[in-house]
């Protein structure tokens, strides 16, 4: 009963369309869908972000929940960046790369300290906030862009973690490593392209 | 305010108001996380320290006015409750209580009525208390029965993402020049 007259009185809430006076209906659901699909449409992101969740499922608590928190964090810190104007090198580069050390990571079996995981997975999610956050002043509504982008991005977070449960299994800890190397190689073509 | 194209005003329209501000909507998820990641006993102080945050929040905007400039203000405070449920697995009570409250003080700030008038600002004031309190009743109830390392996970992470889109905005507020480049 709790669930439902929460999902009852959120759903009330976003039918509900502000009057005119506020930034509109469409700047907001445009800067959200926007945000969304900024990470979502961007395969060198997907992946990336992906290991990140499959990494974490894969060394298991507290990494499972460490890096998925680490990374959206940083990855402000990066935004916050992409926005002032400050540039970062490679931005793209890095994010490729994000891609084939993370993927190799799980290919290898690496299991370092959490606090080398959560260090390695910071340092990349700057790319990643900065390339967002580069696109955010563009935005029609940056709010909701923001909150697309990071939604999404977290999306892609669970969708790693809920393959890397397969970790747990004899045939499932070999797919999980398969699915390393397909991102490693994923980051190796992005970075030669 | 506008509900399935029919509009919406009044106290409805006001409660429906800092559902679809998104600061405000920040703050009052940043609370309904804080209120469930503390114990269940606790959720009536909570309460009573959500409406007494926007009571005591409004009351100092109406003296000092020039509390409004500073708007960004609610975007800190959703970084800051953000940060809170990400780095906390459970929240105490006093901190957690202390913690709405100050959210709730910010986000009464932001309360505009739709009419320019005492009993507007009364009603708006009342409407948003409304808001907040079926949230944490609803929400913020079933998040304290949320017991499994998984649902704590979940928990956190929304509180990372939270923070992480406050951070962002706030750089987007401290850069106006930003904007339109």
């Amino acid at each position: 009963m709790l669930v439902t007259g929460t999902s009852l009185f959120l759903a009330l809430a976003l039918a509900a369309t502000p009057a005119f006076a506020h930034v509109g209906g469409e700047g907001l659901a445009g800067g959200l869908v926007s945000g969304f699909t900024h990470p979502i449409f961007g395969p060198d992101h997907v992946i990336a972000m992906v290991a990140v969740g499959l990494w974490g499922a894969f060394l298991g608590m507290p990494a499972m929940w460490v890096l998925p928190v680490v990374f959206p964090l940083v990855m402000a810190v990066g935004g916050a960046l992409g926005v002032a104007g400050v540039p970062i090198p490679q931005v793209e580069t890095g994010i490729a790369l994000s891609a084939v050390l993370l993927g190799l990571a799980v290919a290898a079996a690496f299991r370092p300290p959490l606090w080398i995981a959560a260090l390695l997975v910071g340092a990349f999610a700057i790319f990643h906030g900065h390339a967002h956050g580069a696109e955010l002043p563009h935005a029609a509504n940056p709010l909701a862009y923001s909150v697309g982008f990071v939604i999404a991005t977290g999306l892609l977070h669970l969708c790693g973690i809920a393959f890397g449960l397969l970790a747990a299994r004899p045939l499932g800890a070999a797919a999980v490593r398969v699915a390393g190397a397909l991102i490693a190689a994923g980051g190796v073509y992005f970075l030669a392209a | 305010m506008n509900l399935f194209g029919m509009p919406v005003t009044g106290f409805a329209g006001s409660m429906l108001h800092p559902l679809v501000t998104l600061e405000q909507a920040f703050l009052l998820l940043a609370c309904v996380l804080i209120a469930g990641r503390m114990e269940r006993r606790a959720l009536p102080s909570a309460a009573l320290a959500l409406a007494a945050g926007l009571m005591a929040g409004k009351g100092a905007h109406l003296a000092v006015a020039s509390l409004s400039a500073y708007w960004y203000a609610q975007l800190a405070a959703a970084l800051v409750g953000g940060l809170a449920v990400a780095a906390f697995g459970r929240i105490r009570a006093g901190f957690g209580i202390a913690l709405i409250f100050a959210l709730c003080f910010v986000l009464s700030v932001g309360i505009v009525p739709e009419q320019p008038t005492e009993l507007g600002l009364v009603l708006a004031v009342a409407a948003t208390i409304a808001s907040g309190l079926i949230m944490l009743a609803l929400a913020g109830l079933t998040l304290t029965f949320v017991r499994s390392g998984w649902g704590g996970v979940l928990i956190r992470i929304a509180g990372a993402w939270l923070a992480a889109v406050a951070l962002v905005n706030l750089a987007l507020a401290f850069n106006p020049g930003a904007l339109g480049s």
